[in-house]
């Protein structure tokens, strides 16, 4: 199983993958603008998707692991 | 009415009764179209609604609770729906609060390509005026 995810923090209007400038920090309550459509994101609620997004794929892998482990068990 | 009037009032409406966003259900029936008109002042018919959550559901910001008999019930905001209704209504207040200045140079770069237009066509006619001048 990984043990690094990578998730892309996606504009919530667009899904595009949002781009922040080199060198700038965002905190909470900063709004993220999307280079593809222009609409202002909120970072808490970007980082929000973001989580989800990411505690779906670790179940999904878990799953995974976890039904292969249990073939090798019954063979 | 667009999506995000309706995505921005149910946010109100869970932060009014205190629910998380995934926890308030609704319908959209003709009370819901009562209180937006109460709200915005807007009184889309049932079908303009149906078609504004059809656009909402395409783009995952709001999901069904539960199966129901009908495809417009039992409706609740996903964590993108939610941050889009955040969002919308952050950036909607910022730009409210802008002074007097910023607002007009914010208008001036978004219809840049107006202004242009209408550089361009006083500087066609002053050279209109100038030609026919010119040769009486």
């Amino acid at each position: 199983m990984e043990e690094h995810f990578t998730i892309d923090v996606v504009c919530l209007f667009c899904q595009a993958t949002l781009k922040v400038e080199e060198g700038k920090e965002l905190q909470s309550g900063d709004m993220i603008k999307c280079q593809e459509c222009g609409e202002e994101n909120d970072f808490d609620s970007v980082m929000e998707v973001a989580k989800e997004k990411g505690i779906a794929k670790v179940e999904a892998e878990v799953a995974d692991e976890l039904n292969s482990k249990f073939k090798n068990l019954f063979k | 009415m667009d999506e995000y009037r309706l995505l921005i009032y149910l946010l109100e409406l869970c932060e009014k009764n205190g629910q998380r966003y995934d926890q308030h259900y609704f319908d959209i029936d003709n009370m819901l179209i009562e209180n937006l008109y109460e709200k915005y002042q807007i009184e889309p018919t049932l079908e303009e609604l149906q078609q504004v959550v059809d656009r909402c559901y395409a783009r995952s910001w709001l999901e069904h609770a539960y199966m129901s008999g009908s495809q417009y019930k039992g409706l609740k905001l996903t964590t993108t729906g939610s941050g889009v209704a955040t969002s919308k209504r952050k950036s909607d207040e910022a730009k409210n609060s802008r002074p007097f200045l910023k607002k007009a140079s914010d208008y001036i770069e978004e219809h840049k390509g107006l202004f242009v237009l209408l550089g361009s066509l006083i500087a066609i006619t002053g050279l209109l005026i100038t030609i026919s001048k010119g040769g009486g």
